[in-house]
């Protein structure tokens, strides 16, 4: 049972253009929901307008079956965490976490107890009686997932909320949320514009640009078969490298200028219909030194090399671009030295020039993975 | 180890963790060689640029300041220098005299009608505006343009309302049934004709102050009791109020020694009458020095006034402060 439901959600602030354009989708319960873009493409616009702060030009918000339009942001049955937090800075912790449950005029006993619950289960129970500003960023962040928490709201609505802390803590808050809101099995709506937390922590990620969705799926779909250009490269670290290619329709192949001949076969021929493609090929999948006879094999000449301790990422120039590979292991080559490199004709993209969206993409094997694992598994 | 050893035993590490540093920063640090005038050279720019503020202070503030207790413990002549010494004399005359204790009743008065009111109507003009709403900017515009009024020309303007046949105010009451009231002839209604006039020009500076502390509040505080399901009472009550807290403070300050020192409107309005009834405190040494030339009462008066702020203040700093939550 779909727990909200947008169909055709727009927004428009100024009436000539749109923030958030026929957004149309369906999030279950219990789904961890992402909504990832760089800034300004709308995904806040999107919660705010779940959560009743923004008004909606049109199209229909459905929450549990019920259109929830017009409906005051105190009835629709959320909580939400702001990036700021937006926690109270003259009231205490306590007063802070039970500020919600106050104005619903809940029971006192019941108050105290859920604030306890919700203190525990966020670590927060020593603090109760500290005002934010003596909290650190991680314990401000905690106060507000609190409340959150004490609501008991089946959904939650979370607003960039790891923004504001630093990358050890915003690794450490991540697994937190995620297993909170898997304990609780309360629908999160999450927006972010960090790609790491998009992949690690949703069920579906919605990709949006400039309010308008690229692609809905699971993580893997998102990174395996991006339907576009821009999923190809916003998801992905480095991104994928993209060059623009000459179809040769005679010879069945593609001409990266003056760099490479990649052979299609007959069927992905079919595919492409234009003269010119953007090929792409993600960094991990290119290799050291030369591949097998599938493979295309080329030297390069390395203008950058970062050895991060268990990984390498290598830069060069493929014709006016400039590409990125990722190795596994430690490899502090030379700067401006040739080297040779290959990756398999099977893992390459191609996208068309107009449109786009993707033509050609390697063949994921999701079966094949599914049923390793449950032989494994036995 | 009980308590008591294990907290000797804290303060012994303290002791010696202090050792510690004192001798790494002894044997390693590095002696600034520098000519005393190079090392001082912030110090003489930083003067520089306090020079001017200096310059002013001292003239207009400070030595006026020193001569003023220095003329209260003195009889002057005509010309304001000090003639005879007679030590607290002028305070003592000061504190038996039945006109500076009327005048002191009556700068009592006049605060507590206006200082209350000025902010309480400021307030709500500023919630008024601090509303999301088309052409809002022409009403903060109005809302604050007292500020830019001198205080001779609102009292002008005030003079006309208040006049007893032709002005505005009566003819107005006259409309409803209300008899004329003689606003500024009558001494009970006197002082009040001046507190209103006093707060109408007040208004303007502490609307501006409490909306700018209005628009400093995080809407996403408001966003988030929406979703909770706060009213806008409730809100105003558990948040609003809370975080304005530091600019009323400061607000209430200003119009309280505002209020205190009321001069011009006293005088173009009613020159203290009638029956002395507005006799304000700085409108009482204006005259005891520039009419009657007695300088050395005067002083005395400014020096208790003075006092009387500063103690007052002190107060609202010790009292009012526990109120106020700075983020």
């Amino acid at each position: 049972m779909s727990h909200i439901e947008l169909h055709h959600l727009c927004k428009s602030y100024d009436q000539n253009t749109f923030a958030v354009e026929d957004a149309t989708v369906a999030i279950e319960k219990g789904e961890f929901f992402i909504l990832v873009g760089p800034s300004g493409c709308g995904k806040s616009t999107m919660l705010r307008m779940i959560a009743g702060l923004e008004s909606i030009s049109a199209g229909e918000l459905v929450i549990d079956k019920q259109l929830a339009n017009h409906l005051p942001p105190s009835k629709r049955n959320l909580s939400m965490v702001f990036q700021n937090y937006a926690l109270y800075p003259h009231l205490t912790v306590e007063e802070n976490i039970l500020f919600g449950l106050k104005v619903r005029k809940v029971k006192k006993a019941v108050q105290k107890q859920r604030c306890e619950d919700a203190a525990k289960l966020l670590g927060l129970s020593d603090y109760l009686k500290r005002k934010p500003r003596e909290l650190s960023g991680g314990q401000r962040q905690r106060v507000a997932l609190a409340r959150a928490v004490v609501s008991d709201a089946p959904i939650c609505l979370m607003d960039e909320p790891l923004s504001n802390l630093d990358a050890k803590l915003r690794g450490q808050m991540r697994t937190e949320i995620r297993q909170l809101q898997r304990k609780l099995g309360i629908t999160m709506i999450y927006v972010t514009h960090d790609q790491v937390e998009a992949m690690t922590m949703g069920d579906r990620i919605m990709v949006l640009r400039d309010g308008k969705i690229q692609q809905i799926g699971t993580p893997l779909e998102i990174y395996n078969h991006p339907q576009n250009l821009f999923v190809a490269t916003f998801i992905g670290a480095p991104p994928m490298n993209i060059s623009k290619a000459m179809v040769d329709h005679e010879n069945k192949q593609l001409i990266l200028k003056d760099m490479l001949c990649i052979p299609l076969t007959e069927e992905q021929m079919k595919n492409v219909t234009s003269d010119v493609v953007y090929i792409g090929i993600r960094p991990e999948q290119i290799a050291h030194g030369k591949g097998s006879s599938r493979d295309m094999t080329f030297p390069v000449s390395l203008t950058n090399v970062e050895v991060l301790g268990n990984e390498t990422v290598l830069s060069f120039p493929v014709g006016e671009n400039n590409w990125k590979a990722k190795w596994l292991g430690q490899w502090p080559l030379d700067i401006h030295k040739k080297t040779e490199i290959s990756f398999s004709m099977d893992q390459i993209y191609v996208f068309d020039e107009n449109t786009e969206e993707v033509v050609i993409s390697p063949v994921w094997k999701e079966h094949v993975l599914k049923e390793v694992l449950t032989v494994e598994s036995r | 180890m009980n308590l008591a050893e294990v907290e000797r035993v804290n303060v012994r590490n303290e002791v010696e963790e202090g050792e510690r540093v004192k001798q790494k920063i002894e044997e390693f640090q590095v002696v600034n060689k520098e000519s005393f005038w190079k090392r001082t050279k912030n110090v003489r720019i930083a003067m520089l640029y306090l020079l001017p503020s200096i310059l002013l202070f001292s003239v207009f503030l400070f030595y006026p300041m020193i001569k003023t207790v220095y003329l209260s413990f003195f009889l002057t002549d005509s010309k304001g220098n000090a003639a005879i010494f007679v030590g607290l004399e002028n305070y003592q005359y000061l504190l038996e005299s039945a006109r500076f204790q009327k005048s002191m009743v009556s700068t009592g008065l006049f605060v507590l009608y206006t200082v209350p009111t000025s902010v309480i109507i400021a307030l709500f003009l500023a919630l008024l505006a601090n509303e999301k709403l088309r052409g809002i900017g022409f009403f903060r515009t109005i809302f604050s343009s007292t500020m830019g009024m001198s205080v001779a020309a609102s009292a002008v303007i005030w003079l006309f309302l208040f006049h007893p046949t032709v002005g505005t105010i009566n003819h107005f009451l006259g409309l409803f049934g209300i008899p004329a009231v003689r606003w500024l002839l009558d001494p009970t209604w006197a002082l009040i004709s001046i507190a209103i006039t006093t707060v109408w020009m007040n208004i303007g500076f502490s609307f501006l102050i409490i909306l700018g502390g209005l628009q400093n509040i995080d809407t996403t505080l408001y966003e988030s009791a929406d979703i909770d399901g706060a009213g806008y009472f409730y809100q105003l009550r558990r948040i609003t109020m809370p975080m304005l807290s530091p600019t009323l403070f400061f607000i209430i300050t200003i119009t309280f020694i505002n209020s205190f020192q009321s001069f011009g409107q006293v005088d173009i309005l009613t020159r203290g009458g009638p029956a002395e009834s507005t006799n304000l405190i700085v409108y009482s040494i204006y005259q005891d020095a520039f009419i009657n030339y007695q300088f050395g009462t005067a002083s005395a008066q400014a020096i208790i006034l003075f006092i009387i702020v500063f103690v007052l203040t002190l107060l609202q700093f010790k009292f009012g402060e526990r109120k106020v939550h700075y983020q």
